[in-house]
């Protein structure tokens, strides 16, 4: 990583260690609301991470600080490097608060919280590290070409369209009778379709990372998808108009 | 010779404004302030010195580095102060520094603390707690803290006190005397560029109207002040701008002498020129033909 990638690291540690601890606490509280389904909990702590992530993109547009990080020493694709580094910190740092707090909730309620051991465990963490980096690899890119508010617009709308897509393929990919629950309770067409693709989409899930090699393959898409989205990036970063 | 900014045929392009092939050169050690009118193009040009817009086309040297094959290297030679306070408002003035160093490999934290103190810029103070003056001293305290060979600054002056503005000026001639630092200053308070700038470049609608040493421009231009018959066809080659008032008729000539030889003995009084009349001349819509179409 070159000097001004991790300048801006500092810099942000720096703007945005005021708000650790009661982020920390925000944390705690808000997993504690989900704690009876693990699906609901993942999705929390991960949603969570994310708006610790863009809150320091948040602060500097509101400051409009961007021209100044941009006429510091350094290059537009450096400052791109430094805030995919920022994205990777942020989510390595909530990973360790969201086991924590996994294993804390799990103690004081035991029984009430059986779905969340699975989240205590490798497959937990690469699920966690998952929904992270691909809230990333979507956000990013449109961050750097639109800026904060837009970015934020229009990365929601292209991840609502990869969900919906992937809720009408996640059915077609699993094996008939492999998964019992596809049989969606009677509801209006587009929730049955819903609620049969996030059953799907869980059940692929769990199956495949269950599997040494289905968490290497997921890793090596993700490695993928992050080398593109980065790319994508530093293109739309590098001839914008600050 | 190596200048301390060298720019050719710089333009860039945007909806309804275009900055037109602008060239000029600032040499090492010394003060060229950048002039024009509101919508100039002043404050385009020093964005793309410092690579914060995009150019269309054109070619930007900082101390003999490309800005853009050299963007890290440049970038670190060059101070800046920008037309808005780009600082964190929560922040309080030291942290502003402990921020701003990582970037620079010279940055000197002991100067800043030092300019800090004699900027009077308290260092426990938020920067949102601080006035447009005082954030326009912080942004020059970080500009002059990692010895910078070129210092930009975007309307620097504005907002500040009388005082201070002297001392800034006084401060900027100081800066350049070691023969190597340089500074672009963009304003509009023409007083301050004749008290320290030593070229002086103008710019209107986009355009390079001119760029040379103060002391050319203040020999060479002029005020022709007269009757209607001063500003006939035969005439309007001497004159950049034509203004016609209740009391007579104002020109602003590029060429007194010449002027002064066409219309001796023509009832013309031929002043030297200051440089607000200049911008101000320059700057109206319409050049000397369209003037006399209106009369």
């Amino acid at each position: 990583m070159s000097r001004p990638a991790i300048a801006l690291l500092r810099k942000d540690l720096r703007m945005t260690r005021v708000f650790w601890a009661p982020m920390a606490f925000s944390y705690g509280t808000f997993l504690l609301i989900f704690m009876e389904s693990r699906w609901a909990f993942l999705a929390t702590g991960v949603a969570l991470a994310f708006i610790a992530a863009v809150t320091v993109l948040a602060i500097d547009d509101r400051y409009m600080s961007e021209p100044l990080y941009a006429a510091l020493p350094g290059t537009r694709r450096s400052l791109v490097g430094g805030r995919y580094l920022g994205w990777g910190v942020v989510t390595a740092a909530a990973l360790a608060l969201f086991l924590a707090f996994t294993a804390l909730i799990r103690a004081g309620f035991a029984d009430r919280t059986l779905g969340l051991a699975s989240l205590l465990s490798v497959q937990g963490a690469a699920a966690f590290l998952g929904g992270m980096s691909v809230a990333g690899v979507v956000f990013l890119p449109f961050y750097f070409r639109y800026g904060f508010w837009r970015g934020l617009w229009s990365s929601a709308a292209a991840g609502l369209g990869l969900l919906i897509a992937l809720l009408y393929a996640a059915p077609r990919l699993v094996p008939a009778g492999d998964c019992p629950p596809l049989q969606a309770p009677p509801m209006p067409g587009a929730w049955s379709t819903a609620v049969r693709g996030f059953r799907a989409l869980a059940w692929l899930i769990d199956t495949s990372m269950g599997r040494p090699a289905g968490l290497a393959a997921a890793a090596v898409a993700l490695a993928a998808l992050v080398s593109v989205s980065y790319r994508v990036s530093v293109r739309s970063y590098r001839d914008r108009d600050l | 010779m190596e200048y301390a900014l060298e720019i050719r045929n710089l333009r860039k392009e945007y909806p309804g404004f275009t900055l037109r092939d602008v060239s000029f050169a600032l040499p090492p050690g010394a003060i060229m302030g950048l002039i024009g009118p509101n919508g100039a193009g002043k404050t385009t040009v020093i964005k793309l010195i410092l690579n914060i817009v995009r150019r269309t086309a054109g070619e930007v040297r900082v101390l003999g580095l490309d800005s853009l094959a050299s963007e890290a290297a440049a970038k670190s030679r060059t101070g800046f102060v920008l037309d808005e306070s780009p600082f964190i408002g929560y922040l309080k003035v030291g942290a502003i520094g402990s921020v701003i160093a990582p970037f620079y490999a010279t940055w000197d934290a002991g100067r800043f603390r030092e300019l800090c103190r004699e900027f009077e810029l308290p260092r426990g103070r938020r920067v949102n707690a601080l006035s447009r003056g005082m954030k326009m001293k912080l942004a020059l305290a970080v500009a002059l803290s990692h010895s910078a060979g070129l210092i930009l600054l975007d309307e620097p002056t504005s907002g500040l006190d009388p005082v201070f503005r002297r001392e800034l000026l006084e401060r900027l001639s100081g800066l350049i005397q070691d023969g190597r630092t340089s500074v672009l200053f963009s304003t509009h308070i023409t007083s301050d560029l004749e008290r320290v700038a030593d070229y002086i470049t103008c710019l209107k609608n986009g355009e390079l109207l001119f760029s040379s040493p103060r002391d050319e421009i203040l020999d060479n231009w002029g005020l022709v002040k007269g009757g209607p018959e001063l500003f006939t066809d035969e005439n309007m080659d001497l004159y950049k701008s034509v203004l016609s008032g209740p009391y007579g008729w104002t020109a602003l000539t590029a060429e007194r002498d010449r002027a002064r030889r066409r219309l001796a003995g023509r009832d013309a009084t031929i002043e030297p020129v200051r440089l607000d009349d200049l911008v101000f001349l320059l700057g109206r819509e319409g050049g000397p033909e369209e003037e006399r179409t209106h009369e």
